[in-house]
């Protein structure tokens, strides 16, 4: 498996970075950080150019190169990968497919990949994840509504939004069911999260009517029936109430929400908003969107 | 399908925008005292503006989009467009952006340096009135980012040097970075090789057959007015950041070890600079007879001739996709000239001002000063000057007061990183804010906008009478 890690400044996205290298770790994925910069106004980029050409020969490097570097010295302390692994050489850089590619010391050549990008930032994730097979993209915020829209609409992996990480805390699992066809691939891939975290599950069905569907009680017993099977301590609750509204109540600050990618018609989804989306931008927790 | 068609929608939103409003608006009955032909140039004009500002399409095809609006629209056959694309300006552009590769490659950043510490000294002030003056007079005749490109290093040298975290230093790296910037900005108005615009505003003031602006002319308009901001600024510096330590000793002995371990000056860079002095005096003596571009082409050829410089680098590292949209925006300034498309507008906006800028001049001045600066926040400076130029010279006044005001008041980009290649290239450093720009942008702007009026109300009237 391949994971995404997407970053843009040492300061807001060591959370990012040590959830994600956490959740690589649980599935024993590869992980490539991906730094996604602003670029220089296109009038005046070959007077940015010039100065970064002249940058390098006093030994200093572009933004995003030292971001890199960073993140590579916290994944060594988080022990994503040996600690006394070399450190990386900011001037072996590789242009490739209009990325550059930090070269990283040899025996982490595979399991870890440092990207740096400039440009729009769902542009560049889309072409990232367009140019290697990644199954789950790992974003901070998701408080911003247009460009989490656009990053649950247009990003073709499942999706980790970092909201409100604490470091600290001990996070359970709320794993929301319905009758999607992404309900299944979110509760195998809750159960492996859970299972790494050791924590338990809490399985939430909720129906805006009092009446809850044959389909709706078939897939919570599925999740439910899975999890007993991977002897995952989990409880289940059908709630009546706006969907989004609920599994943002019954998450609090304490439980990461894992749901479901929704299927919905593009254009309904970019007219209307969906579920999962409402969740994310209301909820004051992690959210994974599994595909 | 229905995905990727929506993305691309999303994406390439301005580019739809700006045609939707454009056939809208060709289809539209065109105004009353507007000829066909200038009408459609106004059209070229809003669509070329919001390509440039959302940068929705490479810069470089909106360049090529002017062409082809253009003979599309019938405003000239496809040979007039094409010579309508070169012109002096543009050599001045093409040229100065090659010279500038050519000068950096140099490695006179270190002699730089150690000039700038010997007058300095290690107090955190003195090197920042060092920085702002050096980078001011050197940007006034070489351009903001040979000299941004030269010092950057330098300043950000010198703050590393201290030992501290970026965050810890934020003061004295502020401090230091926007006394480049600003030097910078300010000085490049101060000749016509200072800024591409200032060789534009030169070329659409002789084409208007308002005046021929010699270079040593410029000098004398516009260097008062720089001058007088040196004090100013410098002072606004240490009232805008304050640095976290008085002196730099270790940070200074440290810069000059590592620049001291260069050697003397090498005879290739004696030759860069002697050549340079030459390109100067080509500007001051040749620039009215054979032009300020053709001066700069010839430089090029110099540094090229002796092995200063190699092809492969200037064709490299230099920006030709912005060559061919400046070459693109000239021809289309030329247009709204030669339709009457700049005229109409002009009159509209006096008209709309209802006589107020016939009993009080300034007013006048005010608007010009105001609306560039204004633009060249959100755009860039020669795009500002190479769009509002032909509007502004027909606002009314003199029109060689106003083309400088305009030309020079485009220079104000002190609020965003996009208002001035120098703003653009210290943001690019990722260790500035938004909010750092705002912060001391908008002293400036005021501190030079009261030196620019000043200057148009009591100085420039004075010489244009002579």
């Amino acid at each position: 498996m391949r994971f995404l890690v997407a970053i843009s400044s040492t300061i807001y996205s060591e959370r990012t970075l040590q959830i994600g290298s956490g959740i690589a770790n649980a599935f024993s994925a590869d992980l490539s950080v991906v730094y996604v910069g602003d670029p220089p106004q296109a009038f005046l980029q070959g007077g940015v150019n010039l100065a970064r050409d002249a940058m390098l020969s006093w030994d200093i490097h572009h933004p995003g190169v030292d971001v890199l570097r960073w993140a590579y010295q916290r994944l060594q302390e988080y022990e994503f990968i040996d600690p006394a692994e070399e450190q990386l050489d900011p001037n072996n850089l590789v242009a490739d497919a209009g990325r550059v590619r930090v070269v990283v010391p040899h025996t982490h050549g595979e399991k870890i990949r440092l990207i740096m990008r400039e440009g729009d930032p769902v542009d560049q994730l889309k072409q990232e994840t367009e140019y290697r097979d990644y199954q789950l993209t790992i974003v901070g915020g998701g408080s911003r509504k247009r460009l989490t829209r656009q990053l649950i609409q247009f990003i073709d992996t499942s999706l980790l939004f970092v909201k409100n990480f604490d470091p600290e805390g001990k996070y359970k699992l709320l794993l929301c069911v319905d009758n999607s066809q992404a309900t299944r691939r979110a509760v195998i891939f809750c159960g492996t999260v859970a299972r790494h975290l050791n924590t338990s599950v809490k399985l939430v069905t909720a129906s805006k009517t009092k009446r809850f569907g044959d389909d709706y009680r078939a897939a919570a017993e599925w999740a439910r029936r899975y999890l007993q099977r991977q002897k995952i301590e989990h409880s289940h609750y059908f709630i009546t109430g706006d969907p989004a509204t609920v599994f943002v109540e019954e998450a609090s600050n304490d439980h990461i929400i894992v749901m479901g990618k929704s299927k919905m018609h593009p254009l309904k989804a970019w007219l209307k908003g969906t579920k999962p989306g409402d969740t994310l931008l209301k909820a004051n927790c992690p959210v994974i969107l599994v595909k | 399908m229905i995905k990727s068609v929506l993305y691309w929608s999303y994406q390439k939103r301005w580019l739809l925008f700006a045609f939707l409003l454009g056939a809208l608006l060709f289809y539209l009955p065109y105004p009353g005292g507007l000829t066909p032909e200038g009408y459609r140039t106004l059209i070229i004009t809003v669509m070329v503006v919001i390509l440039i500002i959302s940068e929705a399409v490479p810069l470089p095809a909106t360049g090529l989009l002017i062409a082809v609006l253009q003979v599309v629209f019938g405003l000239g056959s496809a040979s007039t467009v094409a010579q309508s694309y070169a012109s002096d300006a543009v050599f001045f552009i093409m040229g100065s952006l090659m010279l500038a590769v050519a000068i950096v490659r140099q490695g006179l950043d270190a002699r730089l340096t150690l000039g700038i510490l010997w007058l300095t000294g290690n107090r955190v002030t003195s090197i920042m009135w060092g920085f702002f003056v050096i980078s001011l007079l050197l940007t006034s005749f070489m351009g903001e980012h040979t000299i941004v490109a030269m010092l950057l290093p330098v300043a950000l040298t010198l703050v590393r040097n201290t030992g501290r975290d970026d965050q810890d230093v934020r003061g004295l790296m502020s401090l230091l970075l926007f006394a480049l910037a600003y030097g910078s900005i300010i000085g490049s108005f101060g000749t016509p090789s200072g800024g591409a615009r200032n060789a534009i505003m030169i070329e659409y003031l002789a084409d208007s057959g308002a005046a021929r602006m010699s270079y040593l002319r410029w000098i004398i308009f516009a260097y008062p007015v720089l001058l007088i901001q040196i004090p100013l600024g410098g002072w606004l510096l240490t009232r805008t950041f304050k640095p976290e330590m008085v002196y730099l000793d270790r940070a200074v002995r440290k810069l000059k070890a590592q620049v001291g371990r260069t050697g003397p000056l090498t005879p290739q860079q004696i030759l860069a600079v002697a050549l340079f002095v030459l390109i100067f005096l080509g500007w001051i003596f040749l620039s009215d007879t054979i032009g300020i571009g053709i001066v700069a082409l010839a430089g090029v050829f110099l540094y090229l001739a002796t092995g200063l410089v190699q092809w492969s680098d200037l064709n490299q590292r230099t920006n030709w996709g912005v060559v061919l949209l400046y070459a693109g925006v000239i021809s289309l300034g030329l247009q709204l000239r030669d339709t009457g498309a700049a005229m109409w507008l002009a009159q509209n906006v006096v008209q709309v001002a209802g006589g107020v800028m016939e009993r009080f001049e300034v007013v006048r001045y005010m608007l010009v000063i105001g609306m560039s600066t204004l633009v060249v926040n959100i755009m860039s400076p020669s795009a500002t000057v190479a769009v509002l130029g032909p509007m502004f010279i027909n606002f009314g006044g003199h029109p060689v007061l106003l083309g400088m005001t305009t030309a020079i008041a485009s220079a104000f980009g002190y609020m965003t990183a996009v208002g001035s290649a120098a703003g653009m290239i210290i943001a690019s450093t990722g260790l500035l804010k938004p909010k750092d720009f705002l912060r001391a942008g908008w002293r400036f702007t005021l501190m030079s906008i009261a030196c620019l009026l000043l200057a148009t109300m009591f100085y420039w009237p004075w010489l244009v009478k002579e």
